[in-house]
């Protein structure tokens, strides 16, 4: 799609400038355009300054860092933190493998949401209401009331199989629609399709298509923007997940083990400066993975008109 | 009779609409979904709320059960000296944050959606949260908390960028400025406690902030100009239209929040109730702190979602 802008220039009128700044009325806009940028600004900073020193605190050496005169330029510049971190995490190995695990469990939960929130947006079947109870009931239980049921569950699946310390637990997870506040995807993917022009599926009936046909063919192309949206939250969410990765994959080398795992060295105050290093390491790929979907995030959520 | 019987089930077959027909292929959409349901969810939670009952003990035969009837819900109330501490504290927080975050973020939305240079970066990094606030990260957040208690001064906080002190409240002491006034000090206690939690709130309201966008968003542009030509000011346009449109997302908005403050580790109900299964090996006694606290949820939501849906506009 192509935008076109045009723009119309104004001829300037005093007149009109006067009363536009000078009225009242104006008055209380420049007020609030004030009050809002002061406040957005505020946000903006509060949201990136801490991530910013935690990126600044990882170059410091670690005189520096217990230095409370260096605040945002390190005297000692350094690359051993990072060298070392990285070292420790066994990145080679564990990047590919948390990138690839996160990719496959985020696509099938898309493929699983959507399918489901097509389902529970387009068709009137009997009983839909009330499975679409349970599904958000899914999403009301907290994770812990379920955590150890659910690891009980995989440490002796049907017939004893011991899947915990394999992929096994969060692929079936994800292809079940449990995993990780997949109710939420399900809720948006269900808002988008019930949004969607029913034309689109009546044309589609005409020319001759089944109802996957339909899905595959028209629906999902024209959701793409909040396919990429829960595609980018469910693989930062997958990536970040320490709470359910350490108890059912504790022994697999996925960066949310890792991470537990880094220590200081021979210094052990060294512990802190090394676990802000992991962390900024782990979190920087996320960032620009959302940094390229972003343009896709927001027009997902301009689109999708989420209601209740 | 039987007859006549088999004509009317017949009839009534051939008589399934054609639209009926086609609805009956949702059923195959939310397949997966629902054997997910049936075959781990609804056994999960169910074997849960046994495991309350129970003493339970794992070794490499598999789960041992002894039943102990309410031993464990006793336990957590009498016995356990940490629990209702905890808890309560845990639960006066989150009720606190929930009611700020949704009033922040439903005025921050609106904000974001007005008209003005920088929108889309400004939506970028208000998103951001959603995508980082989650897991490693709030480790990280902790461990620093940690590192500031050791160091203690408010250097050493600005410097490793922890959100206790830095944020609005270090720029202007608005608290202080506040008191100065002649507002009384609980209320503005209570408003400085919400200055220096700014950078929580901010990391817990990316997905609220991104329903309520959304649903200013389909709020058809019409309806505005309708109301325009009727001679509605802005402040009519809000309460009459944008407030009730966005009735249905606050509804969901409410429900996602006490979700997620609920399950949010910085309360340390969630710790402590794990620590009790993983570490202390009590599962029996975990699964019950679970319920308590689960029950409790049910309840804050359930009253909750009763005032609220009592208010709920619907278009169609």
């Amino acid at each position: 799609m192509t935008k076109t802008k045009t723009k119309i220039k104004k001829e300037f009128n005093f007149k009109r400038w006067a009363r536009k700044w000078f009225s009242l009325h104006g008055m209380m806009s420049i007020g609030w355009k004030i009050v809002r940028a002061i406040i957005l600004i505020g946000c903006c900073y509060t949201i990136i300054y801490p991530f910013l020193l935690k990126m600044i605190d990882s170059f410091k050496s670690f005189e520096d860092y217990l230095d409370p005169a260096v605040q945002y330029i390190p005297k000692y510049f350094t690359l051993t933190n990072i060298k070392n971190v990285l070292t420790q995490l066994e990145w080679q190995k564990s990047f590919p493998i948390t990138f690839l695990y996160s990719a496959l469990i985020a696509g099938l939960q898309v493929l699983v949401c959507g399918l489901a929130g097509y389902g529970f947006g387009r068709f009137k079947f009997r009983g839909s209401k009330v499975l679409f109870a349970l599904v958000m009931m899914e999403l009301l239980v907290p994770p812990q009331t379920l955590i150890i049921p659910l690891f009980l569950k995989f440490r002796f699946f049907y017939g004893g199989l011991n899947l915990i310390n394999t992929g096994w637990p969060f692929i079936i997870m994800a292809m079940t629609g449990l995993g990780i506040r997949n109710g939420l995807y399900i809720f948006m993917f269900r808002q988008t399709f019930r949004n969607m022009p029913k034309e689109l599926e009546e044309a589609a009936l005409i020319d001759g298509c089944s109802a996957f046909k339909t899905f595959f063919r028209v629906m999902l192309p024209n959701s793409i923007s909040m396919m990429v949206t829960v595609f980018l939250i469910s693989f930062a969410w997958q990536w970040t997940d320490t709470n359910f990765t350490q108890r059912f994959q504790r022994g697999t080398s996925l960066l949310a083990n890792m991470i537990s795992a880094v220590d200081g060295g021979e210094e052990e105050v060294m512990v802190l400066q090394y676990n802000n290093t992991a962390a900024v390491l782990c979190v920087l790929p996320i960032m620009l993975v959302y940094l390229i979907g972003q343009r896709f995030f927001i027009q997902g959520v301009e689109r999708s008109g989420i209601t209740g | 009779m039987a007859k006549g019987q088999k004509i009317k089930g017949a009839d009534k077959k051939k008589g399934m609409l054609l639209s009926e027909k086609k609805n009956m292929a949702g059923y195959v959409f939310i397949l997966p979904v629902v054997l997910g349901m049936v075959f781990i969810f609804l056994p999960a939670l169910v074997n849960s709320l046994i495991y309350a009952f129970h003493n339970v003990t794992i070794d490499f035969g598999g789960v041992k059960m002894e039943p102990v009837g309410i031993q464990n819900f006793k336990d957590a109330f009498f016995t356990d000296a940490n629990f209702i501490p905890v808890f309560l504290s845990g639960i006066r927080g989150m009720f606190f944050d929930s009611v700020v975050i949704i009033l922040f973020s439903f005025f921050m939305s609106n904000v974001l959606n007005q008209k003005f240079k920088g929108r889309g970066i400004c939506r970028v990094i208000f998103f951001l949260p959603v995508v980082l606030s989650v897991g490693i990260v709030a480790e990280m957040e902790n461990a620093n908390e940690m590192f500031n208690a050791m160091n203690g001064s408010l250097e050493e906080a600005s410097a490793t960028g922890t959100f206790d002190q830095i944020g609005l409240s270090t720029l202007f002491n608005v608290a202080g400025l506040l008191q100065l006034m002649g507002l009384p000090p609980s209320m503005t206690n209570m408003i400085g406690s919400v200055l220096t939690n700014m950078y929580g709130i901010l990391n817990a309201s990316g997905v609220q902030i991104l329903i309520f966008l959304s649903a200013l968003q389909s709020i058809s542009p019409s309806v505005f100009e309708a109301a325009k030509m009727e001679g509605a000011t802005k402040w009519e346009e809000f309460w009459k239209i944008t407030f009730p449109m966005l009735t249905p997302s606050l509804l969901v908005c409410v429900v996602y929040t006490v979700i997620s403050t609920f399950t949010n580790p910085v309360y340390g109900i969630m710790d402590y109730i794990e620590a009790q299964g993983f570490s202390g090996s009590k599962y029996g006694y975990a699964s019950a702190l679970a319920w308590i606290y689960f029950v409790v949820v049910i309840v804050v939501l359930g009253l909750a979602t009763g005032i609220i849906s009592k208010r709920v506009t619907y278009l169609d």
